[in-house]
């Protein structure tokens, strides 16, 4: 039986489809300070609906602009090129993690998501990361429950099972999934982030960021990700499923060399950038 | 009849220029305020001009002012940690002004005072500061009604209009007219730069004093295209189509020396008299006032 499932949640896996190239693209075009408006309207337009999203953002009441952008070229003529080019990042980024209406509620989900995101770039920043790798550490805390989205969306049913437990009798959440679906999120992750050539930075976060991995390159990105990831719950920044928040063990403090005290400091700004996330929703 | 009377704390952009050349019409960056007959006050912008501004006031009283913040960029906020009026209890200071897509207003504020740039934090001001994002809208000010404009410049900025009974008074910080940014002669965005000047033509249309960015003047400009910035030629067409009757240039070129700007001013007034237009013309100049 087990068997089975296993094997249907590795064909849905294969079945996802491709993260748009576009997507790297924007990410490169994004970190590039030189990069001219041509290259950036080029590189968006060659996704159609990236291109309607990023019209609907800029046309959203967050900017609350005095009349309607019609096209990403008017949009970069009235917003400036730096804005337009952190509009489309996010808005590439938001449509991975879109979950259909189903057992987890999206709008918690996403909510939890952003602020997973929001407080790895924050965290990183405390750490005194790279400027440049900032935003890596914002889509890392993003794209870390991505196997939750392909078990909602595909699998409802073992999916409530597994909040059903959670929630009655409590426990680690990667053994609940284990026990009903033979895969957690983290595997499932894993495989998604596999399929869409995730950079190993990328596959720790989502891979381990409940067990994190504490030597290696990639580490940091595991251990930053479980940080926020628990803090988001402490704090209870929206919800992804989970009614038992993980400890952090004192090796990880140590290994990232600060505490409990300096990430709560440095988590002042959280809600007002979910806040602001929020908006886009509108 | 009323009146309403602006006086000019700090007139240059970019940087402070303190020096021999720039004796006449000062060297400390953008800030302005402006006063009715029946009290209302409001300062735009907290360049360095903010502390020229505080010691002008008597410290022995409260106030509560109205700070209205035309963008973020330093020489638009760095007056704001020499204001005294902030270390004074009793003082409240209502900070109006655009948060950017990457901070807020408060975050931006907040930023510039951390510890690694200022000795004092904001958390320890002793006035009680609030902070109010701006988008395009309106808000009052006593008997002010306050409008804002997006305007084009490399970060989120806003033109101010105020109304009080029949004066019109319009501020437009760092602003450059909107143009094809794309080169391409794509006539959709020819015609949308277009139109969104003429959006701010409508803005500025009927004003009795208009203060604003002209910091080039055209032979400069070619090489400063896109950097957020009017040229003189700019504004004063800006001013004749809207039917502005006096206008300052403001937000000057910190290389410009006085005497520059003397024959700046000498030449535009040739200019206009000899067309037979009645736009009064002025460059702006610190700790001088125009009642009108």
């Amino acid at each position: 039986m087990a068997q089975n499932i296993v094997a249907k949640v590795k064909d849905s896996i294969e079945k996802m489809p491709p993260l748009s190239p576009v997507v790297h693209k924007i990410i490169i075009v994004a970190n590039d300070v030189t990069s001219s408006a041509q290259h950036l309207t080029d590189v968006i337009q060659l996704d159609p609906v990236l291109t309607a999203k990023v019209i609907r953002m800029v046309n959203s009441a967050y900017f609350g602009l005095p009349q309607e952008i019609k096209s990403l070229k008017q949009a970069v003529v009235m917003l400036g090129i730096n804005t337009i080019k952190n509009v489309a990042l996010s808005s590439a980024l938001m449509g991975k993690i879109a979950l259909k209406k189903g057992v987890l509620d999206p709008e918690e989900f996403w909510k939890h998501s952003i602020g997973v995101a929001v407080a790895s770039k924050l965290i990183a920043q405390r750490l005194g990361i790279d400027k440049k790798l900032l935003e890596e550490f914002f889509i890392a805390g993003l794209i870390h429950d991505i196997g939750k989205v392909l078990m909602n969306n595909f699998f409802p049913d073992e999916m409530k099972q597994i909040i059903d437990i959670s929630q009655s009798k409590g426990g680690f959440i990667i053994d609940i999934e284990k026990n009903v679906l033979g895969l957690t999120h983290e595997e499932i992750g894993i495989a998604i982030g596999k399929k869409w050539n995730f950079e190993n930075n990328l596959l720790y976060a989502v891979g381990r960021h409940h067990i994190p991995v504490l030597k290696g390159d990639s580490a940091i990105y595991s251990m930053v990700v479980h940080v926020a990831d628990t803090f988001s719950k402490v704090l209870k920044v929206g919800f992804s499923g989970n009614y038992v928040i993980d400890t952090i063990d004192e090796a990880i403090w140590q290994s990232l060399g600060i505490s409990e005290e300096i990430v709560f400091e440095a988590l002042t700004p959280l809600n007002d950038e979910i806040q602001k996330a929020k908006l886009f929703l509108q | 009849m009323s009146t309403l009377t602006v006086t000019f704390w700090g007139v240059r952009g970019s940087i402070p220029v303190p020096g021999p050349d720039t004796m006449k019409y000062g060297g400390n960056t953008a800030c302005l305020d402006l006063r009715s007959d029946a009290g209302d006050w409001i300062v735009f912008d907290a360049g360095t001009g903010l502390r020229v501004l505080g010691e002008s006031l008597d410290l022995s009283k409260n106030y509560t002012v109205n700070l209205c913040i035309s963008h973020p960029h330093w020489d638009h906020i760095n007056g704001f940690p020499f204001f005294p009026v902030i270390y004074i209890p009793g003082n409240t200071v209502n900070i109006y002004g655009p948060g950017t897509f990457e901070k807020s207003l408060e975050e931006i504020i907040r930023g510039q005072m951390q510890y690694s740039y200022f000795p004092v934090r904001t958390d320890e001001l002793r006035a009680s500061i609030h902070f109010y994002e701006i988008k395009n809208n309106q808000f009052e000010v006593g008997n002010f009604k306050v409008y804002t404009h997006l305007l084009n410049h490399p970060v989120t900025c806003y033109g101010y209009r105020v109304v009080y009974r029949d004066k019109v008074f319009i501020y437009l910080g760092d602003n450059e007219p909107y143009y094809n940014v794309f080169k391409d002669n794509d006539p959709e965005v020819v015609q949308f730069a277009k139109q969104m000047n003429e959006q701010l033509i409508e803005f500025v249309k009927g004003a009795d004093v208009l203060v604003s960015d002209a910091q080039y003047i055209p032979a400069e400009y070619p090489k400063k295209t896109g950097w957020g910035h009017s040229t003189t030629h700019h504004i004063i067409n800006l001013a004749l189509k809207a039917k502005v009757k006096t206008l300052f240039l403001f937000h000057h070129e910190p290389l410009r020396k006085d005497k520059e700007m003397d024959a700046i001013v000498t030449h535009y007034r040739n200019v206009l008299k000899k067309k037979g237009l009645t736009l009064e013309l002025y460059a702006a100049a610190e700790r001088e006032s125009y009642t009108f």
